[in-house]
């Protein structure tokens, strides 16, 4: 192979470690993302966890506890798989439309610790990002496969044509 | 070296960077900056994902259809080539609108697959796809093959119509257009991304048959150095 070849190979994987390199730093931030704004807590977790502050919890509304007055609302939420932890929810204002009874909420609030109940001020859609993942993957990793093999193609066909002395008849065995 | 050779050589460079900036500007707005629906959640992102492929697979059969055209034309074999690589990146972008489709409909439509009449002209259109692929190995006859593939593109336009007027003619599961004559039904914060993927994926179809039009030119022209039919390329 000719140092100008050798050049262009080196050139090609160069392009594609950039190219890669950008695009790791995107799902990087679509994973950072998912942690900041998406992911949430199971009551089990949140009770074995107790944290501070502003929390997110995924859980599923218990039968016969939701009370709704023109105050406020408060019901129990239990794991989505069921299970015997649930967490009392406080929930001042206009009730939200799915707030009902076996519904699968994702509530954004701040959970107390000494009275053991969260205090709702956000109602978040369903972190179903699993779905979006295997969509981008299954996309975007044949892709890059795809791209990659005809850019090599090209460069090693081109060196094979070079490499090619002349016309020889199929069949014909040079000797 | 065949014009349109030279041609694709001298703009892929400029085409596969546009390709690569447009699409990475959409994914950081499909993924990071455009905020969850209101109804779907998160899984609407696979939107910025699904759409544009889709519109890429159209854009893949409209330019083997007009390829196809110009073959019978001017039976010029690097248009073929052309056809060969449009028909299939066609089929790659089919089948990834087709699957990004199925994952997006389960949580939305609560099952992988259903007789809608978008869903089954889309399936049709990739079938035409692979058997043009397959009837291009089937014939020995480099001339024959072409002529035939050609023949075949054109009859097959007819499902593209179908495809994209399936949800007006006919009551369809798949959501209407988004962006029609009638106005534009989509959140701005949301529209900004599809348009920025949808235009990367047009760049990214243009870039992709660039480079595999060259790929199969110089597979040709390699198999002519080493003895196959000199005459059905250009050496020059």
């Amino acid at each position: 192979m000719k140092l100008g070849e050798r050049r262009s190979l080196r050139h090609l994987y160069l392009r594609w470690g950039v190219m890669l390199l950008v695009l790791c730093l995107i799902l990087v931030g679509g994973v950072a993302r998912y942690y900041r704004d998406v992911s949430a807590l199971s009551p089990e977790q949140l009770m074995r966890q107790r944290p501070e502050g502003l929390v997110r919890v995924m859980g599923r509304v218990k039968a016969g506890t939701l009370n709704q007055s023109h105050e406020g609302s408060t019901f129990e939420l239990t794991g989505t798989e069921g299970g015997v932890t649930s967490i009392l929810v406080r929930h001042q204002g206009k009730p939200y439309e799915n707030m009902r009874a076996l519904k699968v909420l994702v509530i954004e609030g701040e959970w107390d610790t000494g009275r053991m109940a969260l205090s709702a001020l956000n109602f978040r859609p369903l972190p179903n990002y699993g779905f979006v993942t295997a969509a981008y993957l299954l996309s975007m990793i044949p892709l890059v496969l795809f791209l990659f093999h005809m850019e090599r193609s090209i460069l090693l066909l081109s060196i094979l044509i070079k490499e090619e002395k002349g016309y020889q008849p199929l069949g014909v065995e040079q000797t | 070296m065949h014009r349109l050779i030279k041609i694709l050589r001298r703009f892929e460079g400029g085409v596969g960077v546009l390709a690569f900036i447009f699409i990475a500007l959409g994914l950081y707005g499909g993924l990071i900056a455009s905020p969850p629906d209101y109804y779907q959640g998160e899984v609407v992102r696979i939107m910025y994902i699904h759409v544009p492929f889709a519109k890429g697979a159209l854009l893949a059969y409209t330019t083997l259809f007009i390829g196809s055209v110009f073959y019978l034309w001017k039976r010029d074999p690097v248009v073929d080539n052309f056809c060969h690589a449009a028909a299939g990146i066609g089929v790659f972008m089919t089948a990834v609108a087709l699957l990004t489709g199925s994952i997006w409909a389960k949580p939305t439509w609560n099952t992988w697959w259903t007789w809608d009449p978008r869903l089954v002209s889309f399936a049709i259109l990739l079938l035409i796809l692979i058997g043009y692929l397959m009837l291009r190995t089937l014939v020995e006859d480099k001339q024959k093959e072409a002529v035939y593939g050609a023949v075949l593109a054109i009859i097959g336009f007819v499902d593209l119509p179908i495809v994209y007027f399936s949800v007006e003619w006919w009551r369809s599961l798949h959501q209407p257009m988004s962006i029609s004559t009638r106005g534009v039904s989509i959140a701005p914060g949301m529209l900004t991304p599809l348009l920025l993927m949808s235009i990367g994926i047009s760049f990214l179809f243009t870039y992709m048959v660039m480079i595999r039009t060259q790929m199969l030119y110089l597979r040709h022209l390699l198999g002519a150095k080493r003895g196959g039919l000199i005459s059905e390329v250009d050496l020059s």
